[in-house]
This record gives structure tokens, C-alpha cells and sequence, in this order.
């Protein structure tokens, strides 16, 4: 049974813009955060939810966006520290009960130990994309 | 010591020459290869031009043989990072400057050893030196749980010219020292305090007006 749930996406470049549109037609509360308003005014035309103006490594720009009743918070700023920051913030100040990061570098994980935050890697599913395409078309490559 | 100092450009280059004096060993880590040569050329110090928050920088050192590392970037995500995966790698401490004090207490939780606030540190003295100029917090003990004060008698101090004793200052607070004509007096119940005395007091950080108002009266 899939619940309405509280959102905040962290970053309003390509993806957190998409993940807002998709998640806010999915009948989510979503709060998009970012510091440059031209981003935010890209978005805030074609998506049902909040826009928040401000820097998501302070807290107290978090608190003012809501964080505090967030069930799901998506970090995917385009620099991997910041998303590291915000989801450790996410979990262990607010307790949020689902965090996602983006990273582009893999190594930079160990930051987030101990913490429940599940990590997404673009790098790595763009070779596994491309990795099963040349599959099809007949390029061999290492496994 | 064993001291690795990341980021930072005018701040880095007085604690390598500080600490480099002292035969600590210290390597400096910056993204900036400018820089990294500037200090390479200065100093006589291992000096990594990188981004310490990814763990393939710290490959030519041994992280787990260094006793502190010192994080000061303007970025306090960057800074965030570092820290924490220095303490992965074994690092003993860690040292970060927090440029935005709302960040100061999740820095603590977050496992960093001694988050620094510039920003708070400052408010805070703008904020003590708001009643006068003459009374000065040297330092605050153990993140504000006592704090040190010098103040100076004039001659309407109302304890001016009165032994300690008779000066009855509020308890919880202590007068450790006084610096009368540049040199230190620690003081016993019978000691006559004198104008221009300087007088060193610790005291709990709730009731510093109090001690202040006693000491220089009413202003």
C-alpha cells in the first residue's frame, strides 16, 4: 500500500527537478530545496509542491523547509559533500526515517558510516547501461 | 606530533610554520596546486595536492600514524567530510574550522573531536565587550561551563582599597591571580586590592554580570 509521504529533495539541478515533478504527480508532499533561485524558478511552474530558497548545509535552512516532518529526504546536489552533509544531518539531527545520497565518486562512501543511508551512484549505473548495451550490439568487455 | 593540515590558504601557512618549528611532522593537503607549491617551496613539509575527502589522497602517508588532523576549508560540507573520513582511516583527532555556527553542534555529534566557530567566537566577545571595554574573557573552559575574566579596578570600584576578603565577592567565583604593575599576585583573604590591579577571576559563565557589577559598581 504505497502512502502519501513528506519529501524534501535536496538540490534542484537535473535530477532533483525531475525526482520533484515524478514524486509531486505521485500525490507526495515534496519541498524542493536549493540556493540559486534561477534553479528554483525552473521548477516551480511545472511541480505541485514547495520551493525553499537557501543553503542546505545550514540547519537552520533545513528547519525553516521543514525537515522536521519529512519521512523522505533525497540529497542529489551535483557535490557529493554537500549530499554527504545533508543526509548526515538528515539522519542523525532530524531522524529521518529515509535518506538517500547521491555520490559520484564511490570512495567518499566511508563518510556515511554507521549511518542508514542508502547511496546511489550515477557513474555506476551509467556503466551498467552501457555495459549490457555493447553487450547487445556484440562489444565484449571485461566483467 | 603527527600533523596533517587540509585546506586553507593564509590560516595553513601560519599553523605548518608553527607547528613544523616544534619537529612535529606535518603534512599539508591541498586542491590547489598553486598553493601546494607555494608551501612545498617555504616549507620542508610532505605537501599533497588533492581533495582529502576522497581516501586514494591519503595513499601516499599512513593515516592511522597522525595524531590530529585539521580541517580548514571555507566549505564546512568539505570540511565535514574530511573529517570523518579521517577518522575511517585511523586519524586519532580531528580538528575542524565550522564556518556556520548552526553547524558547530553537528560537527560534535557527528564524531568530530574540536569543531571551532570562528563566527561564534566572535559573538561572543562583541557580545561581552558590549558593557565596557575594560573587562576582558580570556577564556571559556570546557565549551562555557566556567569562564576567566580580567577586569580592572579604577578608583569607584566599590572594592577598591578592601582586602579580598572584605570585598565579599559572590561565590562561584574565585580571584586566582591579580597583575598589579606587571606582575602576578596570587592573592589570600588579607590582600589589599588596589586601583589599577588587574584582577584574573573564574567564575560560572550565569553569573559573570554579577561578579562584573560587583567588582566595578554600577555603570
Amino acid at each position: 500500500m504505497k502512502d502519501k509521504k513528506n519529501i524534501m529533495i535536496i538540490g534542484s539541478g537535473r535530477l532533483g527537478s525531475m525526482l520533484a515533478k515524478k514524486l509531486s504527480q505521485g500525490d507526495n508532499d515534496v519541498t524542493i530545496v536549493d540556493y540559486d533561485e534561477n534553479a528554483l524558478s525552473d521548477i516551480e511552474m511545472e511541480f505541485s509542491g514547495f520551493t525553499h530558497l537557501g543553503d542546505a548545509t545550514s540547519l537552520d535552512t533545513l528547519v525553516a523547509a521543514g525537515i522536521e516532518k519529512c519521512d523522505v529526504v533525497l540529497c542529489v546536489t551535483n557535490n557529493d559533500n554537500v549530499n554527504i552533509f545533508t543526509a548526515l544531518v538528515a539522519k542523525s539531527v532530524f531522524n529521518v526515517n529515509r535518506v538517500v545520497a547521491k555520490l559520484y565518486e564511490e570512495s567518499r562512501t566511508a563518510a556515511l558510516n554507521g549511518y542508514d543511508i542508502i547511496t546511489v551512484f550515477p557513474s555506476i549505473l551509467s556503466i551498467e547501461a552501457f555495459h549490457s548495451c555493447l553487450g547487445q550490439i556484440g562489444v565484449e568487455s571485461e566483467d | 606530533m603527527n600533523i596533517i593540515i587540509v585546506g586553507g590558504v593564509k590560516k595553513a601557512r601560519y599553523l605548518i610554520k608553527t607547528f613544523a618549528k616544534n619537529k612535529n611532522k606535518v603534512v599539508f593537503i591541498n586542491k590547489d596546486i598553486k598553493y601546494c607549491r607555494r608551501i612545498e617551496q617555504e616549507f620542508e613539509i610532505k605537501v599533497i595536492c588533492g581533495d582529502a575527502s576522497k581516501p586514494n589522497v591519503f595513499g601516499s602517508i599512513e593515516p592511522e600514524f597522525y595524531d590530529i588532523l585539521i580541517a580548514l576549508c571555507p566549505s564546512d560540507a568539505d570540511n565535514l567530510c574530511i573529517c570523518r573520513l579521517a577518522k575511517e582511516l585511523g586519524v586519532k583527532r580531528t580538528i575542524s574550522v565550522v564556518n556556520n555556527e548552526c553547524n558547530k553542534l553537528v560537527f560534535k555529534k557527528l564524531g568530530i573531536d574540536t569543531p571551532i566557530s570562528v563566527t561564534g567566537l566572535i559573538s561572543t566577545i562583541i557580545e561581552k565587550n558590549a558593557y565596557t571595554s575594560r573587562i576582558e574573557e580570556l577564556v571559556s573552559i570546557d565549551e562555557g561551563k566556567a569562564i576567566i575574566m580580567e577586569i580592572e579596578l579604577d578608583n569607584e570600584s566599590p572594592i577598591v582599597n578592601k582586602t579580598l576578603v572584605e570585598a565579599k565577592l559572590p561565590e562561584d567565583c574565585s580571584v586566582s591571580c591579580i597583575i598589579r604593575n606587571g606582575n602576578a599576585v596570587i592573592p589570600r583573604g588579607g590582600t589589599v586590592l588596589l586601583e589599577k590591579d588587574k584582577l584574573v577571576i573564574i567564575s560560572l559563565p550565569e553569573i559573570s554580570q554579577k561578579v562584573v557589577k560587583a567588582v566595578r559598581g554600577a555603570e
